[in-house]
């Protein structure tokens, strides 16, 4: 919605009332994002990694910590190396991908400096 | 608590070939005893052993100084990213130098089309302007333009986007705040504080990111129902940035009115030890929710936001804290949503 005091103000500077609401989406698009996407990226990592904890065997039925852990239960050891490779790559692809789907959008105001790309 | 410092805004010398009406810093003669450029290397060096990553030359003009490419080699050479922001107005003859440095971005100030920039600035500094604007992007340099916006030049923004678009510069705009040359009058009224961040939010929306690159300073936040990214975490100054006068004064940031808030001295003390001093910053490093002001002190963000940017809110109430230039502010008590 656009009151007459936005758009007046809008029109100080030709921003029409339909850059308004183009405005308006984009900042709701941001806040979906940042509530539902993130998290969700960060569950769908945690259940990929899981997964590919079982697929693999782990090879390590008594290492602390997760993802090994997804290995727990099985009794056949199959490769560490590959296990430990792929536990790596998952979570460093999901918070690039996660990184870059935060900086289409404005993003935080500039802290003190000239701004660059 | 450690803090890293990040960030030096460094006001290389005041002296400045211009007498603009809306300077903060009342720039023109240089301070009496500006650093040395011994003392410089020393202050680049610390500024390096403290971790800062970005170190910004600017003044009144930093290219006046004679020593300005050494030093800004020493902070190259320390593995510092190199700035500049300057007028514009003798870079032309100094662009092959300026080059050889490979700065991160150099930032040259444009305040409106020709005639307003020119009543601003002084006669025949926009052609001096706009052209080593377009000698720098010609040299591969990474180019801001800095536009600082108050009631004699925001009309412009229109024209001066058009202008820009063809430039393959970014855009930065930020506020002119009431202190030294400027008077609080010609400030822009929180409607058309407004007015600017709708701007920029529709070109940032409207344009392709690779052509006009448009962004609101740090004056431009916080927290609002209806501009995409304006989260906000506190002022960085004396957190992870400072400001440094030409003659040694360390202050958490130069626009706040630079004898003020003076936190140390780097010719009687090093670098390091105004940093680390846990009296120094008080008013970033100590904040609590009780600090903030009657602006800001019933603010759902107040804790968060911490008051917005502390030169604004300084520079017009005289409190830190306490910005009254605040997206959620003016969309609650002006737009009433």
């Amino acid at each position: 919605m656009v009151n007459k005091k936005l758009q007046e103000m809008g029109n100080d500077l030709n921003v029409s009332k339909e850059d308004i609401q183009n405005i308006q989406k984009t900042s709701f698009k941001e806040k979906l994002i940042s509530f539902f996407v993130h998290p969700a990226l960060r569950a769908v990592l945690a259940i990929l990694t899981f997964i590919l904890g079982i697929s693999l065997g782990g090879g390590c039925i008594n290492c602390d910590g997760y993802p090994f852990a997804a290995a727990v239960g099985t009794n056949i050891i199959k490769s560490r190396k590959k296990s430990i490779i792929y536990s790596i790559l998952i979570p460093v692809i999901t918070f690039i991908a996660g990184y870059l789907v935060g900086m289409i959008f404005f993003g935080y105001a500039i802290k003190y400096n000239v701004y660059k790309r | 608590m450690a803090y890293q410092l990040r960030c030096a805004v460094w006001e290389f010398t005041l002296k400045c070939n211009l007498r603009c009406s809306h300077c903060g810093s009342s720039a023109g003669v240089p301070r009496p005893n500006e650093l040395t450029t011994e003392e410089c290397f020393r202050l680049c060096e610390e500024l390096a052993d403290l971790g800062c990553e970005d170190v910004s030359l600017m003044g009144g003009e930093p290219f006046l100084r004679e020593d300005w490419y050494k030093v800004a080699q020493c902070i190259n050479n320390l593995g510092m990213n190199l700035n500049f922001v300057s007028n514009g107005v003798i870079l032309d003859r100094l662009i092959d130098k300026i080059v050889q440095l490979k700065p991160k971005v150099v930032g040259i100030s444009l305040d409106g089309m020709r005639q307003t920039h020119d009543s601003i600035r002084g006669k025949g500094t926009f052609d001096k302007a706009t052209r080593t604007i377009d000698l720098l992007r010609g040299k591969g340099i990474q180019t801001t333009v800095i536009t600082t916006v108050s009631k004699l030049n925001f009309k412009d923004l229109l024209k001066m986007k058009d202008l820009l678009f063809m430039k393959n510069a970014n855009w930065q705009i930020q506020v002119a705040m009431p202190f030294g040359n400027f008077k609080k009058e010609q400030m822009l009224s929180k409607e058309e504080f407004y007015s600017t961040a709708l701007f920029i939010a529709k070109e940032r929306i409207r344009n392709q990111f690779k052509d006009l690159p448009v962004i609101g300073a740090h004056c431009y936040g916080y927290y609002s129902k209806i501009l995409p990214g304006c989260k906000w975490d506190g002022c960085s100054a004396g957190i992870s940035a400072i400001g440094i006068t030409s003659d040694g004064n360390i202050v958490g940031c130069l626009s706040m009115g630079n004898d003020r808030f003076i936190e140390g001295n780097v010719r009687d003390r090093s670098l390091k030890e105004i940093w680390e001093d846990p009296n120094n910053f008080s008013y970033n490093r100590k904040f609590d929710k009780t600090k903030l002001g009657p602006n800001c002190r019933d603010c759902k963000y107040g804790v968060k936001c911490k008051g917005g940017c502390n030169a604004m809110s300084y520079t017009i109430t005289n409190q830190f804290h306490n910005n009254q230039y605040c997206f959620y502010n003016i969309e609650k008590n002006i737009l009433r949503v």
